[in-house]
């Protein structure tokens, strides 16, 4: 694993380096601890060794002074001999070398020290004098037993030394009873030390009477001064005279003047101690190798899964798929799972977006509805793909400003709609809802509803507003068709009421007797009432000219009538339906009343052409009356023939009445525009796209 | 305040409306010096005849009356709009005519009439010249 460049590496150690911590923590005192205890350990095998040979020393110098004693217990025996006191020498001879069975010998010597007596040669061939006369110096100063230095014997020529004990007559010397001995038989006494230990006997001269080893190269030799001075009862570092470094203690003989010596080489104790110093000291080193090395196992153990957990988490914040396989840290394991758990439910969660995403984009596209996002604080408003498409703006247009969406609001609309929004970002309300018309950039006019939602920091300053835009066009389209129809429909009943109310007047005119105008009023206001039907059949679109005779006549045909209408089929705008079927009213009962409908033999004959004009068609119209009673022209101008005055200047046309004495005779020319023609004559407003 | 002698012309599409206008015109003594019932005839009788006063109905036939109105501003001219739609329908420029609703009584055109020929008042043009 390795870091991507450019991420800041996190704080603290990492986990090898705490779990080495810990280890050093747990070993160092562990370290000390030992190594304490091993210079104790030390310092003890130290005291032990030191005891022994104060042990050892002690031991020897015991035994010499009881191998001394014995000796003077063999002399002072022998002093007590007869043969002594009787001063006969040969017998003496003869008895002492007897008692001592050749191991020593025996040497008596007077107080001047003249030799009377010695066994170590035939009887009467001893020297004239002691080779020892220290020893008669001694005796003579203090009368006891003494026990000599090392001389060198007369008779033998070898190094000796004697132990002696005076042999008194009345209280005063007379004879020195000496037992003469060679260093040999101390060497023996000294070989019980341990092996590598030496010990070693010197005399008040200093010179060295026996010797554990080397003893023959040494005997005779000087303790030089310095070891003299360093060997004492308690145990020291010195230099041996074979110039090997000891630990070494010496005491005085309790019988003689003699100090003995025991000795340890330092080597050997040295050694010793190395060797415990290697062991623990190897032990401590093995030890903390152990430890690291098992931090170091440990620490991986658990840095892998974590590096591993870690590696998963900054694929999952990268949105990659990770693998991670399962490591042997139960809490890195717990890491993991719970990471692959949310990268399930973020693909989960990221799926169900992309999905709703796409629905609201589908439902965006379906209701016409663009989203944008306006940032308050940076002026920059983001627009939708169906916001753009709505306001027909290109991809330009996706980033834009507050003044950017005022431009595409209408000219009549913009000032109030930049006003009502800088209101609302300025207020405090969170919900606005607009409605205004746009125009996009290639003229077309569109009404839209703007609503959304303001959201405000804390001080209630507008930060975003969330909106979507409406295309409202069909509704408000509907809208207006729907005011249309109401006004439309206000308007024809207002003006039925007021042709109502015209029929009644005129009708009064003509008809001042009440049951007249009735009867009259009745009529006009039926066939006012079958034009209404006729418009209301065909959704006030206009009518079938046929349709408006028939029923104009239909009141006045009684059965078996011939009435004879023929013409092309042609609708009459609806405006002038009314009028025509009020005139068409008046010919028709007039001819019931006074023409040729008022006969049994009475024809009437209706008939129309229809001719192509600039505007449309013309059409003529001709209602001739045969067979009918001779007709006369009307005294004064009644309803009718001002109908027909009015009615024909309306439907755009021209009228001819000929009272013609066999038969009224009308023509009634009018033109039917074209549908477009009357669109436009009309005026209407058309809000379609 | 008599309208005797008062020359009127009419702008009525609905044939039997203008007879009916005629009728009331002659009983308050006016002088109806002519009607039309399309929007041409109307504007050319307009600026050709010699009259005092117009009656106009806001809708011929589907077709707007307002460029008759605006002929007979510009004549100086009052006018009267007579209409089914109510105040509502009057063009935006007109909003201060006097208007006589649909179906009118002889009194309330009398008074319409009556209200537009006051127009030519000093006073009364002072009120209305802020007019749009």
């Amino acid at each position: 694993m390795t870091a991507r460049a450019g991420e800041a590496k996190p704080a603290g150690w990492p986990a090898g380096v705490h779990l080495l911590v810990f280890a050093l923590l747990i070993a160092v005192p562990l370290i000390l601890v030992t190594g304490a205890l091993l210079l104790r350990a030390i310092q003890l095998e130290r005291e032990q060794i030191e005891g022994r040979v104060s042990k050892v020393l002690r031991g020897i110098v015991d035994e010499l002074d009881r191998d001394i004693d014995r000796q003077l217990a063999v002399l002072t025996t022998l002093a007590t001999s007869p043969t002594l006191i009787a001063a006969d020498w040969p017998a003496f001879y003869d008895q002492a070398k007897a008692g001592l069975g050749g191991r020593a010998y025996i040497v008596l010597v007077d107080r001047d020290g003249r030799q009377l007596v010695n066994t170590y040669v035939p009887y009467g061939q001893a020297p004239a004098m002691t080779g020892d006369p220290e020893t008669v110096v001694r005796m003579r100063a203090a009368s006891g037993p003494v026990v000599s230095d090392l001389f060198v014997s007369l008779v033998t020529k070898q190094p000796v030394y004697n132990i002696s004990i005076p042999v008194l007559r009345d209280g005063a010397l007379r004879y020195i009873l000496s037992i003469g001995l060679t260093p040999r038989d101390l060497s023996e006494l000294l070989q019980n030390v341990e092996p590598g230990w030496t010990a070693m006997i010197w005399d008040a001269k200093g010179r060295i009477l026996a010797r554990s080893r080397d003893h023959s190269r040494f005997v005779g030799t000087m303790v030089p001064q310095h070891l003299r001075e360093a060997l004492q009862s308690k145990v020291r570092r010195a230099t041996d005279v074979d110039n090997v470094g000891v630990l070494a203690a010496a005491e005085t003989s309790g019988l003689s003047r003699w100090r003995i010596a025991v000795g340890v080489p330092a080597g050997l104790i040295d050694r010793q101690v190395n060797d415990s110093l290697l062991f623990w000291g190897g032990t401590i080193v093995l030890a903390a190798a152990i430890m690291l090395g098992l931090a170091f196992v440990f620490g991986r153990e658990i840095t892998r899964p974590l590096a591993g957990a870690t590696a998963a988490a900054r694929a999952l914040g990268r949105r990659q798929p990770f693998d991670v396989p399962a490591s042997r840290l139960r809490e890195a394991n717990a890491v993991t799972a719970a990471l692959r758990k949310a990268a399930g439910d973020l693909d989960e969660s990221s799926a169900a977006l992309r999905d709703s995403e796409a629905r609201l984009r589908t439902a965006a596209e379906a209701a016409r509805f663009g989203p944008h996002e306006y940032d308050v604080a940076a002026d920059v408003t983001i627009r939708s793909p169906q916001m753009r498409r709505l306001l027909g703006a290109d991809d330009a247009a996706q980033k834009g400003s507050f003044e950017s969406g005022i431009a595409f609001v209408h000219p009549d609309d913009r000032a109030a709609v930049r006003q009502r929004k800088q209101q609302i970002l300025a207020g405090t309300q969170a919900d606005y809802e607009l409605e205004y018309r746009i125009q996009r950039p290639d003229g077309a006019v569109r009404w839209v509803m703007d609503r959304g939602q303001v959201s405000r920091d804390s001080n209630l300053r507008a930060r975003r507003v969330l909106g979507v835009l409406i295309d409202i066009s069909q509704m408000k389209a509907a809208e207006q068709r729907q005011r249309l129809l109401f006004d439309e429909l206000n308007h024809r009943v207002k003006n039925t009421l007021a042709i109502v109310q015209s029929l009644a007047q005129q009708t009064l005119r003509g008809n001042p007797d009440p049951r007249a105008f009735a009867d009259t009023f009745g009529d006009r206001l039926a066939a006012l009432a079958r034009a209404h039907d006729l418009l209301m059949q065909e959704a006030w679109q206009g009518t079938p000219l046929r349709e408006i005779i028939a029923t104009a006549l239909a009141p006045f045909i009684s059965q078996g009538r011939s009435i004879d209408i023929s013409g092309a089929a042609i609708t009459v705008p609806a405006g002038v339906t009314i009028t025509l079927s009020l005139m068409l009213h008046e010919l028709a009962s007039n001819a019931a009343k006074f023409g040729a409908l008022s006969v049994a033999d009475g024809r009437l004959l209706i008939s129309w052409t229809v001719a192509s004009v600039a505007a449309g068609e013309a059409v003529e119209l001709a209602w001739v009356e045969r067979n009918g009673p001779a007709v006369v022209p009307p005294a004064r101008k009644g309803f009718g023939t001002r109908l027909f005055a009015a009615g024909s200047l309306q439907i755009d046309g021209r009228h001819e009445l000929d009272y013609a004495p066999e038969g009224l005779r009308c023509r009634l020319n009018f033109a039917v525009p074209r549908p477009e023609v009357r669109a436009l004559r009309a005026g209407y407003v058309d809000h379609k796209d | 305040m008599s309208l005797s002698g008062t020359r009127v012309f009419v702008v009525e599409d609905e044939a039997l409306l203008v007879l009916a206008l005629e009728d009331l015109l002659s009983d308050m003594g006016c002088d109806l010096v002519g009607h039309a019932q399309q929007l041409e005839d109307a504007l050319s009788k307009a600026s050709a005849l010699d009259f005092d006063v117009a009656i106009l109905d806001v809708n011929l036939g589907g077709v707007r009356s307002d460029p008759v109105g605006e002929a007979l501003a510009r004549r100086g001219i009052p006018f009267v709009f007579v209409s089914g739609y109510g105040e509502a329908a009057l063009p935006a420029g007109f909003r201060d005519c006097p208007l006589v609703n649909k179906p009118y009584a002889a009194a309330s055109l009398q008074a319409g009439l009556l209200q537009a020929l006051g127009r030519r008042d000093p006073n009364a043009a002072a009120s209305t010249a802020g007019s749009p």
